[in-house]
C-alpha cells in the first residue's frame, strides 16, 4: 500500500515536472514566436513566399522571398508617402516585402545606437547628418559603401559634386542624401506687414535684434522668433561662430576647439542679447514643448509668433500647423565682416544600407526605385525637402509638388556656402553640452564670460575622450 | 548493513534537492539570464572604455575617478535624485497613510471610494499618464487656467528650474495606491481593543493615533520607506517624457543621467560606473533603514516569523 502511494506521488511528480517542462517550452515557443512577429521576419517571410510562388508561376522567374526593414522618422505626411511608395515597389517586385519602421524623431538616435551595436538594425536606415560621421568614426563598420554597388543602384541623377560634399566619407559613399536643404528662416508675412517688419532683405544679426525690438515696441504680446535651445544651437549660434571664426567649431582632424574664449564670449553674448532684448520668447514658456514648437498653441494660433528659425525639409510642419496664416522665407542673418557663410545648402538626412544586411541587393532596388523612379518622385514630392536627384527634381516641378515655401528656402540656402558644420560639434554629447551652455544664457542663470569659462573645460574633456578613441 | 542504509537515505536526500532543482529551474534560468549575467557584465564594463563597439578596453578605476572628480554633472544629478526621494517618500507615506484613514471608516460605498483611489496606482510609470500630466501643467494648461480663475499664476511649472522638480514629485506622490492599500490592511489589523481600552482610560483620537495606531503600523510603514526609497532613486519615466532633465538640468535625476550616458552617447563603460555607484547608494540606504528598524519598528511576534 504504502508502495503504491509513493508511486502514485512520483508518477504526480512526474507528470508536474512534465508539464512545468511543456510549460517552459510553450513559453519558449511562445517568446520565439514573438520574437519574429517584432520583426514580422518569419510571418512575413510566408506571406513573400506565397506571392513569391505566383510570380514564380506567372513570369516563370524564380525568386525566393525576401523580407527587408527600412527604418524612418518623420511627420505624418512623409510617413504617409513613404508607405505609399513602399507599396508601389510590393506591387512591382512581390516576392519582397518591406516593413515600415515609422515614428518621430524623438529618441530615434539611442534607438538606432543600440539596434546598431546589438547588431539588430533595420536593413535600410535614415540617418542623420549631423549622426552620421559619429557612426562611421566608432569604427563599427555599419553601412555599405554605394559605390561598391553602382551596377546595381543608379547614382547618376545627383550631381557629383553634391554627393561627394552629403554622404561620401574619406571615398566611401555611405549615406545618400534624400533632399537638398538647409537652414531657414520663415516668417508670418501678414504679421510681419502689420508690425511694420522689412524682412524682404538681407539682414545682419543686429539687424535680426532690431527687427525684435521693433516687434515689441509695437505690440507687447508679440515676439519676433519662437526658439528652441536645439535650432538656437544648430542654426543660430554655430552659424554665429563660423561667420566669427572662419572655421567650424570643432575641427574634425585635430580635435581642437577652433576660436579663442574672447571668440566664444562674443557669441554668447549675441545670444545674451538675443533674450535680453526680448527678440526670442523666454525660453521658459516653450520649454515644455521641446524641439517640437509647432505643437505649442500660440504657434497653431498665429497671432505671437512673427517667425521661427527652422530648416527647408521641416518648415512646411510650421506652416501646417499654423494654417490661418502665409509665409515666406527671409534671408538668413549674417555678420557685416563675416569670414566665412555659416550656412550652406546640404541634405535633411541621408539613406543607408546595413552592412550586416542579407539582403543588401534588395535593399539597393528598394533604394533605386525610391530615388529614380518617376511615380516615387511624384508620391514622395518634397517629404524630404527637394529632392535630390535632377529627374526627381524635373517631376516634383512639373507636377507642382513644390510648396513655395520649400522653394523659396532651399533657393535661398543655396545662396550661402559655408562649411559643412557636421562632425564632432554634431555629436549627441557635444550638441548636450553646447545646448546647456547656451540655455544658461537664456535663463540668464550665467553671463557669457563664466558660462565661457565652465565649458570650454568640458568641451576640452569631451575632445580629449574623442582624441583618445 | 547501517551503513547501507544511511547511503540510500543521503541518496534519497539528494534526489529530493534535485527534484527542488527542477522545479525552480525556470525561475532561476531567467534569474541567470536576465539579472546575475547582466550585474556581472555591467561591473566589468565599468572598468572599461567600452562604446558598445569592438574589445572593451580595461581602464580599471578611471571611469569611477571621472565620475567623482570631472563630472560636475555627477554631483548634480545625485543631488536631484535625493530630492526628489525626499519629497516623494515622505510626501507618498503621509498623503497614502492620510486616505487610508479615511478609507477605514465603515460607511456606505466605501468600496467604491477604496476603488477611485487606486485608480492613479494603476497607471504608474505610464508613458501616457506623464504627457498627460505635462499637458495639465503645460503654461497653459488646465492646472494655470484653474489657478488663473482664482488670480493666481500663471506659473511656468515646467520652464522654471525652482518648480519642475516638484512638478515631477507631484505626479510620483499622486501615485499612492499600493501604499494605502497596505497601509489600510495594516490599519485593519490593528486590534481594536487596544482602542477600547485607551478610550475606557480618557485618551482622545490624537493620543490614540500616535501611540496605539503609528506603533502597530510601523512594519508596513517600514516596507513602505523601503520600496518607495528603492523606487525613487531609480526613477527614470516622468524625468524623461515631462522635462527630458530640464530646465537647467534640474530635472537630469542619476537614472536619466545613465540612459543618456549610454545610449546617447555610447559611453557604455561609463554609463555602468554611474549605475554601480547607484547600486551602492541604494544598498547602503537600504541597510541603514534596516538598521536603524529594530529601534523603531514593532513586532507583535517578536520580529520572528
Amino acid at each position: 500500500m504504502k508502495k503504491t502511494g509513493e508511486r502514485l506521488k512520483k508518477t504526480l511528480a512526474l507528470a508536474v515536472a512534465a508539464g512545468m517542462t511543456m510549460g517552459m517550452a510553450a513559453c519558449g515557443n511562445g517568446t520565439a514566436e514573438t520574437k519574429d512577429t517584432e520583426n514580422g521576419q518569419a510571418a512575413a517571410a510566408e506571406q513573400g513566399a506565397s506571392s513569391a510562388q505566383e510570380t514564380t508561376a506567372q513570369s516563370g522567374e524564380e525568386h525566393e522571398a525576401v523580407t527587408l526593414r527600412f527604418m524612418w522618422w518623420g511627420g505624418d505626411e512623409r510617413a504617409e508617402a513613404t508607405l505609399q511608395v513602399i507599396e508601389q515597389f510590393q506591387e512591382l517586385y512581390p516576392w519582397i516585402t518591406i516593413e515600415a519602421e515609422y515614428g518621430s524623431d524623438e529618441g530615434y538616435l539611442e534607438k538606432l545606437t543600440s539596434q546598431l551595436n546589438a547588431g539588430t538594425e533595420a536593413d535600410i536606415i535614415q540617418v542623420g547628418t549631423g549622426h552620421m560621421p559619429g557612426f562611421i568614426n566608432s569604427g563599427g563598420d555599419y553601412f555599405v559603401d554605394f559605390l561598391e554597388y553602382e551596377d546595381q543602384i543608379d547614382l547618376s541623377g545627383f550631381e557629383e559634386g553634391f554627393l561627394k560634399e552629403n554622404g561620401n566619407f574619406d571615398g566611401h559613399q555611405y549615406g545618400l542624401p534624400t533632399g537638398v536643404a538647409g537652414s531657414a528662416l520663415i516668417y508670418n508675412e501678414a504679421m510681419a506687414q502689420e508690425l511694420g517688419l522689412d524682412m524682404t532683405q538681407e539682414m545682419t544679426w543686429d539687424d535680426l535684434v532690431e527687427l525684435g525690438k521693433q516687434v515689441r515696441e509695437t505690440d507687447e504680446t508679440k515676439y519676433l522668433l519662437s526658439m528652441d535651445s536645439s535650432m538656437l544651437n544648430a542654426v543660430v549660434f554655430l552659424p554665429y561662430m563660423q561667420q566669427l571664426t572662419g572655421e567650424i567649431f570643432f575641427d574634425n582632424d585635430t580635435c581642437e576647439m577652433t576660436f579663442s574664449r574672447e571668440e566664444l564670449v562674443t557669441g554668447l553674448e549675441y545670444i545674451e542679447s538675443l533674450y535680453e532684448n526680448e527678440v526670442c520668447v523666454p525660453i521658459s514658456s516653450v520649454a515644455a514643448y521641446g524641439a517640437a514648437l509647432q505643437t505649442d498653441p500660440k504657434w497653431i494660433s498665429g497671432d505671437t509668433y512673427v517667425g521661427v528659425f527652422c530648416y527647408s525639409s521641416t518648415c512646411e510642419t510650421y506652416t501646417a500647423a499654423c494654417e490661418n496664416a502665409a509665409f515666406r522665407g527671409a534671408w538668413l542673418p549674417k555678420l557685416e565682416d563675416a569670414k566665412a557663410d555659416g550656412y550652406m545648402a546640404n541634405c535633411p538626412q541621408y539613406m543607408a544600407v546595413s552592412r550586416r544586411s542579407e539582403h543588401v541587393e534588395e535593399a539597393l532596388m528598394f533604394l533605386d526605385y525610391f530615388y529614380n523612379d518617376e511615380n516615387a518622385a511624384k508620391t514622395l514630392g518634397t517629404v524630404r525637402s527637394v529632392p535630390p536627384t535632377g529627374t526627381a527634381q524635373k517631376i516634383c516641378n512639373e507636377n507642382g509638388l513644390v510648396s513655395d515655401i520649400v522653394a523659396e528656402t532651399v533657393e535661398i540656402c543655396q545662396q550661402y556656402n559655408g562649411y559643412q558644420g557636421v562632425g564632432l560639434v554634431t555629436y549627441d554629447e557635444a550638441g548636450t553640452l553646447l545646448e546647456d551652455m547656451l540655455v544658461e544664457i537664456a535663463y540668464g542663470e550665467a553671463a557669457p564670460e563664466e558660462a565661457a569659462d565652465k565649458y570650454i573645460p568640458l568641451f576640452q574633456n569631451f575632445l580629449d575622450a574623442q582624441k583618445n578613441k | 548493513m547501517a551503513k547501507a542504509k544511511k547511503i540510500s537515505k543521503m541518496q534519497k536526500v539528494s534526489r529530493r534537492q534535485n527534484k527542488g532543482l527542477l522545479y525552480i529551474l525556470p525561475w532561476l534560468a531567467g534569474f541567470c539570464l536576465l539579472q546575475l549575467y547582466p550585474f556581472v557584465c555591467s561591473l566589468y564594463y565599468s572598468f572599461t572604455s567600452y562604446s558598445g563597439v569592438g574589445i572593451p578596453k580595461l581602464v580599471w578605476f578611471a571611469n569611477y575617478i571621472a565620475l567623482f572628480t570631472t563630472d560636475s554633472e555627477f554631483w548634480n544629478s545625485l543631488k536631484v535624485t535625493c530630492v526628489y526621494t525626499l519629497i516623494t517618500v515622505p510626501g507618498k507615506l503621509l498623503l497614502s497613510l492620510f486616505i487610508a484613514m479615511l478609507m477605514n471608516q465603515n460607511i456606505k460605498g466605501i468600496g467604491v471610494f477604496r476603488t477611485l483611489y487606486y485608480i492613479p496606482s494603476l497607471f504608474a510609470g505610464s508613458i501616457a499618464v506623464a504627457i498627460l500630466w505635462k499637458l495639465m501643467f503645460m503654461d497653459d494648461g488646465i492646472i494655470n487656467s484653474l489657478l488663473g480663475n482664482i488670480g493666481i499664476g500663471p506659473v511656468s511649472w515646467l520652464g522654471d528650474k525652482r518648480t519642475a522638480l516638484i512638478t515631477i514629485c507631484l505626479l510620483e506622490i499622486w501615485q499612492f495606491g499600493s501604499s494605502m492599500i497596505l497601509f489600510l490592511a495594516a490599519l485593519k489589523n490593528v486590534p481594536q481593543e487596544l482602542y477600547e481600552a485607551a478610550w475606557m482610560d480618557g485618551a482622545g483620537n490624537v493620543r490614540c493615533f500616535f501611540s496605539i495606531t503609528i506603533p502597530q503600523i510601523t512594519p508596513i510603514i517600514l516596507f513602505n520607506v523601503i520600496n518607495q526609497s528603492i523606487s525613487a532613486l531609480q526613477n527614470f519615466t516622468y524625468a524623461s517624457v515631462i522635462t527630458n532633465g530640464g530646465p537647467l538640468k534640474s530635472t537630469n535625476v542619476l537614472a536619466l543621467k545613465l540612459y543618456k550616458e549610454a545610449f546617447a552617447y555610447q559611453k557604455y563603460g561609463y554609463a555602468s560606473a554611474l549605475s554601480w555607484i547607484m547600486f551602492l547608494i541604494i544598498l547602503v540606504i537600504t541597510a541603514l533603514l534596516f538598521r536603524s528598524s529594530s529601534a523603531w519598528v514593532y513586532y507583535e511576534d517578536g520580529g520572528d516569523f
